[in-house]
C-alpha cells in the first residue's frame, strides 16, 4: 500500500516553486520551451509533486503476523489456564467424592454389622414372637430323601460355588483401592 | 536582542499582584522535582532490593503460609473382624463441636442452645457456659466425635463462635458383645483396654499430610494440590471370636447367673487343636442387681482357685509317670485330719460322705474324690506335680500376653508348706485363670499337646492382603496314650459322675466340674451358709474327635442349695451353648454310638 502525502504538506512542497529573484535561474527550461504557453502555465494553478514512498509490505508482515502469533500464544495460555482450572476444579470435586464415598462405605459399613448383630436379631425376632429353643436334636436323613431334594433343587454348580467372595475379601479390594484417599 | 536584559529586568521587578499567576522560574523547580524524583525512586528502590534479598525468606514464607493450607490426613484405625469377617469394631465418620468463646455474645444463650441441641444435663450446661464465658480462652469443646446428623443440626443454628471439624469415633456394632474382650479407646482413639490396646501398634496407621494452596474460598488453586505424605491406614484385625458363639455364651451365661442370683459367671469357648478363642465372656450383676456383660476381660484377668477341675492335672500326671492306672485301686478314707491337736489342724474330707473304701483312679476323677486325688499326688510326690502343673500351663502367663492378664497364683514346691504339699493336687492353694485351666483341660483333649491360646489369628494389611498370624505355640505335656485313659475317664464323668447335665443328646462330652470354696479376706468360710462358691465345668466334644473345649463359671451361685456345684450351676450352660458351637463349626455328631451309652 503506497503511502500518500498528506494534503497540509502541499503548501511546503510548493514552496520552492514560487518566484523568486535568486532562484529564478534555476528553474528548467525544458519544462515550457513553448513561449507561447508560458503565459499559460504561469497562470495555470501550482500542482502538487507527487512522490513513490517507499513500500513498508516487509515489515507490516512481520508485525501482523508476529502479532498473530503473539495473540495466538496469550489466547492458548489464557486457554491452558483455563483448562489447567477446570481440571483442578474436576481433581477438588473428585477428591471430595472420594472422600465421601469412602466415609459412605464406613457408614453403611457400620449399618450393616448392626444390623446383622445378634443382639438386634435376637431382639426382632423376639418381637415377632420366637423363643430360644430349648432343647436340639440331630436327624440322619435318608439317602432317599437327600436323593429326592437333589433331584428337585440340583447341585450347587462349580462355577457358583467357587464365585463366591468372602466378606474379607470384598473388605481386602476396597482397601486397595481406597485405602486413606485424602 | 538588545532589549533583552530590559524585559528580564522588568519582568523580576513585577510586584505580586493577587489573583495573577506569573511562570516564575521553572528551572530551580525543575531541579528540585527531579532531585525528589530521584529521591523517592531511590528509596522505592532501595525498599524493593531489601524486600526480594534481605526479607525475601521471611515474606515469602508469610505469603506461602498465607495461601497454603496443611492439613493432617487422619489415618484409620483398623477394623477388628470376628472370624468371618463380621466387624466387632470399627471407626467411623463423626463430627465434634467447639466453640470460640472469644466470638460468642452471650454464653448462657449459646449454652442453653447448644444443651438443647445436644441434649446436655443441666451441669454440664452450666460448666459449658462457664467455659464459654472464659474469654481468655480461644477454643473449647463442645461435643465430641457426635453423629454427623445431630452436628448438622447444631450448624444449622449458626451460633456466633460454634464450629465443627470432621473426627472419626470408634464403634462396636454388636452393643456390648465381645467387649470385654475388645476393650475400648479414649476419645483420640488411642487402645486403653482389651486388644484395642494390645494390637494398638497394629491398629494405628501413620497420619499423612496434604499440602495445597488455596484461593480466599478455600478452593484449591490449580497446579498447586501436593500430597506430601499420604496417610498409612491401620491394619486389620482378623480375631479368633466368633460373633454368634458368644453371643450365645453371654446370653446362657446372663440367664444362668440371674437365673441362680448367682454374683456373675465367665465362660471361654477354645478350638481344641489350635488355641483359638472362639469366645470369651463373662457377666456381673451390678449393684442394682441386674446382670451385664462386663467391661473388663474377667477369664484373662481374674484367677481363682480352681477346685476339683485341677485333678485333671493331677491324675494325667499319675497315668503319665507311670505310678497308677485308670484301674489301680487305692484305700480311699471319707477324711484326713492334718496336724490333729495343733493350732494348724485342718480337715480334708471329699464331697461325698464315706468311709474309707477302695477306689480305682477311674472312680477318683468320675466322682470327684480329693482323697484319692491326694493318693496319686502322694505317689508322683510334690515337685514331680509341680512340673505337671506348669506343664499345663498353670502359674504363668499364658501367650494369649493379654493386657492384664494374671499369671495365677503357684508357688514353687519348694515353699509349700504343711498341707500346701497336698491341696494342690484338688485345685487348693493353687489360683488359675479361666484360660490357664481351659488350656490345661484342652491339653488332654488336644492328644496330650497344649496348644497355646489365641486371639488374633490374621492380620489385613493396607493393601488388602490377608497376613495370617503365627500359629500357637505347642508342647507335648503328656503321652497320647495317657490322654486317651484321661479323655475316657472325662467322658465317664460326664456319662456318670458328677457332670451328667453336661451331656447333650448324640454328641460324645468329656469333662471335669470344679467347686471350688472362695477365700474371703483370706479365711474360708465354715458354716455351709457362709460358704462362697466358685463353680466350673471344663469339657470338650466330641471326645472322640475333639474339636472345641469349653468352659463354664458360675462366680457365687447359691450356697445353700444343690446348684452350687460345678456340675449343677455351671454344666448346663455348656449343655445349652453346644449346638449353636456345633452349627457355628459346622459339626456332625457320628452317626452311631454318640452320646452316653444308653443303659
Amino acid at each position: 500500500m503506497a503511502a500518500v502525502a498528506p494534503l497540509h504538506d502541499q503548501p511546503e512542497r510548493l514552496a520552492p516553486r514560487r518566484s523568486t529573484p535568486g532562484q529564478a535561474d534555476r528553474r528548467p527550461m525544458s519544462r515550457v520551451t513553448d513561449p507561447a504557453l508560458r503565459g499559460a502555465a504561469d497562470r495555470a494553478t501550482p500542482r502538487p509533486v507527487l512522490q513513490v514512498v517507499p513500500r513498508r509490505r516487509r515489515a507490516a508482515s512481520i508485525v501482523a503476523t508476529s502479532s498473530v502469533i503473539l495473540f495466538g500464544l496469550l489466547l492458548g495460555a489464557v486457554a491452558f489456564q483455563t483448562r489447567i482450572a477446570q481440571n483442578q476444579l474436576a481433581l477438588d470435586t473428585t477428591e471430595h467424592a472420594v472422600k465421601d464415598a469412602r466415609a459412605r462405605y464406613d457408614v453403611l459399613r457400620r449399618a450393616r454389622a448392626e444390623l446383622r448383630s445378634p443382639n438386634r436379631l435376637s431382639v426382632e425376632a423376639t418381637r415377632l414372637g420366637m423363643v430360644p429353643a430349648t432343647n436340639s436334636a440331630f436327624m440322619t436323613i435318608s439317602a432317599q430323601t437327600v436323593a429326592r431334594m437333589t433331584a428337585t433343587a440340583g447341585w450347587l454348580t462349580r462355577n457358583v460355588a467357587e464365585n463366591t467372595i468372602s466378606s474379607f475379601d470384598q473388605f481386602g479390594v476396597v482397601k486397595a483401592v481406597a485405602g486413606d484417599a485424602p | 536582542m538588545v532589549q533583552r536584559p530590559v524585559e528580564r529586568k522588568a519582568v523580576r521587578s513585577r510586584a505580586y499582584v493577587p489573583g495573577v499567576f506569573r511562570a516564575g522560574q521553572p528551572h530551580r523547580r525543575l531541579i528540585a522535582l527531579f532531585v525528589l524524583t530521584v529521591l523517592v525512586f531511590g528509596a522505592v528502590l532501595t525498599r524493593v532490593t531489601i524486600l526480594q534479598t534481605a526479607d525475601a525468606s521471611s515474606y515469602t514464607l508469610a505469603g506461602a503460609h498465607q495461601r497454603t493450607q496443611e492439613t493432617v490426613l487422619r489415618a484409620s484405625r483398623g477394623v477388628i473382624f470376628d472370624r468371618n469377617g463380621d466387624e466387632l469394631a470399627l471407626s467411623v465418620p463423626a463430627t465434634t463441636i467447639f466453640v470460640n468463646p472469644k466470638l460468642v455474645g452471650d454464653p448462657a444463650t449459646t449454652a442453653a442452645a447448644l444443651a438443647t441441641m445436644l441434649q446436655l444435663t443441666p451441669e454440664r450446661q452450666q460448666a459449658l457456659a462457664d467455659a464459654i464465658s472464659n474469654k481468655d480462652k480461644g477454643f473449647v469443646y463442645v461435643a465430641r466425635q457426635i453423629d454427623d446428623k445431630t452436628a448438622s443440626s447444631v450448624m444449622a443454628l449458626k451460633l456466633a463462635g460454634v464450629d465443627s471439624y470432621p473426627e472419626s469415633t470408634r464403634v462396636i456394632p454388636g452393643g456390648d458383645l465381645a467387649r470385654g474382650v475388645i476393650g475400648r479407646t479414649d476419645t483420640d482413639g488411642k487402645g486403653t483396654a482389651g486388644l484395642e490396646q494390645q494390637y494398638d501398634a497394629v491398629l494405628t496407621g501413620a497420619d499423612g499430610e496434604l499440602v495445597r494452596q488455596h484461593d480466599r474460598a478455600g478452593r484449591s488453586i490449580p497446579g498447586s494440590g501436593t500430597v506430601t505424605l499420604p496417610a498409612v491406614p491401620g491394619r486389620d484385625i482378623v480375631s479368633t471370636i466368633d460373633r454368634s458363639i458368644q453371643f450365645t455364651l453371654e446370653q446362657a451365661l446372663l440367664a444362668r447367673a440371674s437365673e441362680l442370683g448367682a454374683r456373675g459367671g465367665t465362660a471361654v469357648v477354645e478350638e481344641t487343636t489350635t488355641g483359638n478363642i472362639l469366645a470369651m465372656a463373662s457377666v456381673r450383676r451390678d449393684d442394682q442387681g441386674v446382670y451385664h456383660v462386663t467391661t473388663a476381660n474377667v477369664g484373662a484377668v481374674d484367677s481363682y482357685e480352681p477346685g476339683s477341675v485341677a485333678k485333671v492335672v493331677t491324675i494325667a500326671a499319675g497315668l503319665n509317670e507311670g505310678v497308677v492306672t485308670p484301674d489301680t485301686t487305692l484305700r480311699v478314707a471319707g477324711k484326713i485330719v492334718y496336724n490333729s491337736g495343733t493350732p494348724w489342724e485342718f480337715t480334708i474330707s471329699d464331697a461325698e460322705v464315706h468311709a474309707t473304701q477302695p477306689m480305682t483312679v477311674h472312680e477318683i476323677l468320675v466322682h470327684s474324690s480329693n482323697i484319692g486325688t491326694i493318693g496319686v499326688s502322694e505317689k508322683i510326690g510334690p515337685e514331680r506335680q509341680y512340673d505337671y502343673m506348669t506343664a499345663f500351663g498353670l502359674g504363668q502367663r499364658s501367650d494369649l500376653n493379654f493386657p492384664g492378664e494374671s499369671k495365677g497364683i503357684l508357688k514353687p514346691w519348694q515353699q509349700w508348706q504343711g498341707t500346701e504339699k497336698v491341696t494342690p493336687a484338688y485345685g487348693y492353694g493353687v489360683a488359675a485363670t479361666a484360660i490357664q485351666l481351659i488350656g490345661a483341660v484342652n491339653t488332654i483333649a488336644n492328644n496330650g499337646v497344649y496348644v497355646s491360646p489365641r486371639l488374633v489369628q490374621a492380620t489385613i494389611d493396607k493393601a488388602g492382603k490377608m497376613q495370617p498370624a503365627a500359629p500357637s505355640a505347642t508342647r507335648v505335656v503328656v503321652t497320647p496314650q495317657t490322654a486317651q485313659e484321661m479323655n475316657l475317664i472325662m467322658r465317664d464323668v460326664v456319662c456318670n459322675g458328677t457332670a451328667t447335665r453336661a451331656q447333650v443328646d448324640g454328641i460324645t462330652v468329656a469333662g471335669k466340674t470344679g467347686t471350688g470354696i472362695k477365700a474371703i479376706g483370706g479365711q474360708y468360710a465354715t458354716v455351709a451358709k457362709d460358704k462362697a462358691y466358685y463353680s466350673s465345668f471344663v469339657g470338650f466334644f466330641p471326645a472322640e474327635a475333639p474339636r472345641v473345649t469349653t468352659l463354664i463359671s458360675i462366680d457365687e451361685p447359691p450356697a445353700g442349695n444343690i446348684d452350687r456345684f460345678g456340675g449343677t450351676a455351671a454344666a448346663p450352660v455348656f449343655q445349652a451353648v453346644v449346638p449353636t458351637i456345633m452349627h457355628q463349626l459346622g459339626i456332625q455328631p457320628p452317626t452311631t454310638n454318640g452320646g452316653c451309652p444308653k443303659k
